[in-house]
């Protein structure tokens, strides 16, 4: 069966529009308001995933070159409009007329801790065509290969996986979906396992101190999660099928219509995904050697996600409605499987957000509830007694902030609250059981266009924290300055961030290897220091280069490690830490040759600081880089990516049974497909590419070669429109 | 004329040297084909530590301290040792909640090979003889007997013992197992029991229960009595129960041992070393059973502040220098300290690797 679903995928994918010579098309057009019809100067033009862009000039006109004859969609996206997906007919050799009109549509970021309307300076954004073109199921996987970022996931796919960022814990990472924090109160980690993508518009990744824009926890970055919203009427569908008995299945539909000068939009997104997840692994030698099954690894996710929006020209108010439901098996570790330890989890939540403009000042408010529940239990642990536990946490929170920019300044304040309830059978007797954080911030901008393009930033924002679990107010300030123009930029800033300790940490009831640290301090950095540079299309020949550089020192005082006592009892404590690294990447187009190639790699010295303990903290992987491949021939797009993690530790303060490096290829295969009024893509992803034994744990290994066949469909009611474009070939006016 | 006089020094000087030339290639134990662990010529003593946290042992030579070898047992972090039991040149280690032990050849600082008792969390260890020995498993609450003659790694001759045994030692012909005798949740079932075994057919040759709960340790005397430490709960005194190994009697428990002592070893002289976190290492003398260092002053390296630093283990070299085991804390590095016999006074200080959990001394 298996054998015959990749022919045929094979065979789909050989489907190519024949063998006969191609010759690039190329797409002119202009991009205009919708409301004024005067041009969008600077609007982004660019064919999703095929690495072909350009800028409209002063009077909107544009001119993509090196089509490949097919299917391909144009994005259009501009500041202060919303963003427009057409699909063309690109015909061979021919020069096509697209004309594009933008809705203005001012950018609202959706969220109770997002206020800035730009992107960060060094931050990196994942739009949904990159998304779509990765071939990634779930966060963890989309993040991977993403520079100063590591990912530790505790087996194949579906297993919990979760993420550091410049060698950084799990807990000191805040990971947001539309503004509401998914990171577990009780671990303080994020499981981005149970975050699937189908339904997810943009990732963004912001390095280093954050607490000064999204306080307590953003210690060493930000994943920040936006989910869709449906810019047209669309109906779509995605069937997936793969290795270790995966099935997958997402469904969407959403539309748009005018209401009264307001437009009316609305999107619901639904997803299943199971996975058998046993898979075979290497023995160790020392354990008999040979291949054993890794059991009751299989794991079952449920999502679904409803939005709503109201977009006038004075303003928007936007509802939504998330849930996620995971259940899977906990096979522990190799040394110690478990045949019957099982993890439910289950997340809801709902958010308001409004937004106008009143007076030259622009207000923004939020909403949102949040559900979280988790239940953990084994009869029949491998060491141990029997468990049975549980945790729900039941919070609401909102925000309220006020922006005004008076020529070359802009002034923003904000004041956020959150309260959260919670019960868990893990923690001791006389535990809180609730958790308040109220928060407070101001942010100055001042902007001066240079000569030549150039524009200097200088943003300096403060905030301050109060929660109900710590003693005092945590002060979290930060200062950037930024230069840019539209090939080069350089970023400078110094901030310091927090991350409280999580309630597992101060709470857990004691167990018998654990105990917990009701005296813990929060960690904190306390001036974290940051530059970079990045150059950004710049021609050489038929190539067009781009990369990117920069170097932090970010030293933790009081990072919360756990660590045995004279009993082999783990408890966690407070360990200054000494965290400086660099991370560079690259980047290189071949427009005409329809390819790219992306290489990266990253440097993270995390060393204990404290006169007891020496070395590089365990698990933190001094380097680790990633390189990519992509091209495009006869309309299949063929991509080889690599991730590499470098020599970890494993024991604090000991350099003795140090984890050997890995290397991990991946390789994916796609090819556009229009069928009648639909459009969409097929694809084959091979994981593992080269069969590898590794793992970033030892002893939770990850399966070897490994593969998944998909197939997305879509229709969207703006498809006609711009086809009728196309078809009739309009001359260029 | 040259008149040729003695000092009292230097008498003793040419007597030591003429001691140590006739001694010099006739009763000199030094067999440099064992490598490292020959020691120097001057000590053939060497130290074993169990690094817990290092999942390592280490080696250092008793007459050059500076000389180490490491070797790992492996990356797992369930490899969780805190003990070991040496025959000839090769070291038992179980390897805790990897639930398996490692059988380790000295000479060579390397691991000969690995036997599993699936499940659970091995501590306690013996030899029996040259080719088998016995290992406890503290959650399944059984002893299982390996050898190394058998075909594969799992170790299958098995027999139940009293709940959470921790330590074996052999006296005589019989291995005394000794329970903490908890439940699951680690909690007391009532006071430990030692379970005394045949090591050859596994069978269970009568129990005796000591006279304090947790049980954890325990020592052979020069006097062939069993002493069993009795941890308590870490805030409950700490005791210590005599038991004669043939009759299986407790005939005696001791108290004054302060709070949280984890580990007991008794010197050819017959001192008994207590070591506990919270209080560093008594010293009990088994013949009179009474305190040579007790509460008020126990065998300790200060912190700056002048308190005690703890101890995990203590064991005196065949010259009664003490060498005793800090597991390190959050602010003080782990060290073996060295005390000088009769005084213990502190001598000297080693670093023997991370989280260093227990020692043995060996002339190999």
């Amino acid at each position: 069966m298996r054998r015959s679903v990749l022919v045929l995928l094979l065979l789909v994918l050989a489907t190519a529009t024949g063998a006969r010579a191609q010759f690039p098309a190329e797409v002119r057009g202009r991009v205009t308001d919708r409301a004024t019809g005067a041009a969008v100067p600077g609007a982004r033009v660019e064919v999703t995933g095929g690495g072909i862009e350009t800028a409209a000039a002063p009077d909107g006109r544009f001119l993509l070159r090196g089509l490949l004859p097919g299917v391909r969609e144009i994005r259009v996206a501009a500041p202060g409009f919303g963003e427009r997906r057409l699909t063309v007919q690109a015909e061979n050799g021919r020069s096509l007329w697209l004309p594009v009109e933008l809705e203005p549509a001012p950018v609202a970021l959706e969220g109770l801790r997002v206020v800035a309307t730009r992107t960060e300076a060094g931050a990196t954004v994942l739009d949904r065509a990159r998304i779509q073109a990765s071939g990634a199921r779930e966060l963890g996987e989309l993040l991977r290969d993403q520079g100063g970022v590591t990912v530790t996931r505790r087996g194949g796919p579906g297993s919990p996986a979760t993420v550091s960022i410049r060698g950084s814990g799990a807990g000191e990472v805040l990971v947001l979906v539309d503004g509401v924090p998914i990171n577990s109160l009780m671990s303080g980690e994020a499981d981005l396992s149970t975050v699937p993508l189908e339904a997810i518009e943009r990732v963004t990744v912001l390095r280093g101190a954050q607490s000064a824009r999204y306080g307590g926890r953003a210690l060493a970055g930000v994943i920040a999660v936006e989910t869709r919203r449906p810019a047209s009427g669309e109906l779509g569908a995605r069937v997936e099928s793969g290795s270790w008995g995966e099935r997958a299945a997402a469904l969407s539909a959403g539309g748009r219509r005018d209401v009264g000068g307001a437009a009316l939009s609305g999107l619901a997104s639904g997803e299943w995904r199971t996975v058998r997840g046993d898979f075979p692994f290497a023995v160790p030698v020392f354990r008999g050697g040979g291949s054993a099954p890794r059991l009751n690894a299989d794991a079952r996710l449920w999502s679904a996600l409803a939005t709503g929006a109201l977009e006038g020209v004075r303003g928007e108010v936007r509802a939504r409605l998330e849930g996620v439901d995971v259940e899977r098996g906990m096979p522990g570790s190799i040394v110690q499987p478990s045949l019957d330890a099982r993890q439910e989890q289950r997340r809801g939540s709902a958010g308001l957000s409004a937004r106008s403009t009143m007076a030259g000042t622009d207000w923004r408010a939020t909403l949102d509830a949040q559900r979280q529940t988790a239940a953990f239990h084994d009869p029949a642990p491998a060491l141990g007694a029997p468990y049975d536990e549980s945790v729900a946490v039941n919070g609401f929170g909102g925000s309220l902030s006020a922006g005004r920019r008076t020529g070359d300044f802009g002034l923003t304040a904000g004041v956020e609250a959150r309260e959260l309830r919670f019960t868990s059978t893990m923690l001791a007797e006389g535990s809180p059981d609730r958790q308040g954080v109220r928060a407070a911030w101001v942010q100055g901008e001042w902007s001066r266009s240079l000569t030549g393009a150039w524009t200097l930033e200088v943003a300096s924002t403060l905030r301050a924290d109060r929660s109900s679990l710590l003693d005092g107010t945590q002060l979290s300030p930060r200062l950037g300055v930024s230069l840019g123009s539209p090939r080069l930029a350089a970023h400078l800033s110094a901030g310091s961030a927090f991350a409280p300790p999580s309630l597992a940490d101060q709470f857990f009831q004691e167990g018998v290897q654990a105990r917990p640290n009701p005296a813990l301090r929060p960690e904190r950095v306390r001036m974290e220091v940051e530059g970079g540079v990045e150059a950004r299309d710049l021609p050489l020949g038929p190539v067009r280069l781009g990369a990117e550089a920069s170097a932090y020192r970010a030293d933790v005082r009081g990072m919360i490690l756990w660590f045995p006592d004279f009993r082999f009892v783990w408890q966690p404590d407070n360990f200054d830490v000494h965290r400086a690294g660099w991370e560079g990447s690259a980047l290189a187009r071949f427009p005409l040759a329809h390819a790219e190639v992306r290489g990266g790699v990253a440097f993270a010295d995390v060393e204990y600081a404290g006169p007891v303990l020496s070395g590089q903290v365990a698990y933190r992987p001094r380097w680790t880089g990633n390189a990519s491949a992509a091209t495009e021939v006869l309309g299949v797009r063929g991509e080889v990516a690599a991730r590499y993690v470098g020599e970890r530790r494993v024991a604090p303060g000991s350099a003795l049974n140090t984890l050997d490096p890995y290397w991990l290829a991946d390789a994916r295969l796609s090819r556009s497909l229009l069928m009648g009024a639909w459009r969409g893509e097929v694809g084959l992803t091979v994981e593992n590419l080269l069969d590898r034994d590794a793992a970033m744990l030892v002893d939770y290994p990850y399966p070897g070669r490994s593969w998944s066949v998909s197939l997305r469909v879509r229709r969207e009611s703006h498809r006609t429109e711009a086809s009728g474009d196309l078809s009739t070939n309009h001359p260029e006016p | 004329m040259t008149r040729i006089t003695f000092d009292r020094r230097g008498a003793a000087v040419l007597f030591g040297a003429l001691a140590l030339a006739a001694c010099d290639g006739s009763d000199n134990p030094f067999k440099p084909e064992l490598g490292f662990i020959a020691g120097t010529k001057e000590n053939q003593q060497i130290g074993v530590v169990v690094n817990s946290t290092e999942h390592a042992l280490t080696l250092f030579q008793l007459g050059d301290p500076s000389q180490t070898r490491q070797v790992s047992l492996g990356s797992s972090s369930l490899i969780t040792p805190v003990g070991l039991s040496i025959r000839g040149t090769r070291a038992a280690v179980p390897l805790g909640n990897a639930a398996s032990v490692a059988i380790v050849d000295l000479e060579g600082q390397k691991i000969e090979r690995f036997f599993i008792l699936p499940g659970g969390n091995l501590t306690g260890s013996a030899w029996a003889d040259d080719r088998s020995g016995l290992v406890a498993n503290t959650v399944a609450d059984y002893v299982g007997r390996f050898s190394l003659d058998q075909a594969g790694d799992t170790v299958k001759a098995r027999v139940q013992v009293a709940p959470a045994p921790t330590e074996i030692v052999m006296a005589g012909d019989r291995a005394m197992v000794v329970s903490g005798n908890l439940d699951d949740n680690y909690n007391y079932i009532g006071n430990g029991i030692v379970t005394a075994l045949d090591p050859a057919t596994l069978k269970v040759l009568g129990t005796v229960t000591t006279g304090g709960k947790n049980s954890a340790s325990a020592a052979l005397g020069p006097d062939g009595l069993l002493y069993v430490l009795n941890t308590e709960d870490y805030v409950k005194e700490s005791t210590v129960t005599i038991i004669d190994p043939k009759t299986l009697q407790a005939t005696a428990t001791v108290g004054g041992f302060g709070t949280g002592a984890g580990k007991i070893t008794i010197d050819r002289s017959g001192l008994a070393y207590v070591s506990g976190f919270f209080t560093g290492t008594l010293v009990w003398n088994t013949r009179t059973r009474q305190f040579v260092r007790g509460t008020d002053n126990p065998v300790c390296a200060k912190t700056t502040s002048g308190a005690c630093r703890g101890a995990f283990d203590a064991q005196a070299d065949e010259n009664g220098m003490l060498y005793q085991v800090f597991f390190g804390s959050r602010d003080y590095a782990p060290r073996v300290f060295v005390y000088r016999p009769g005084s213990f006074q502190l001598a000297d200080s080693l670093s023997a690797g991370q989280g260093p959990s227990s020692i043995e001394i060996r002339k190999f």
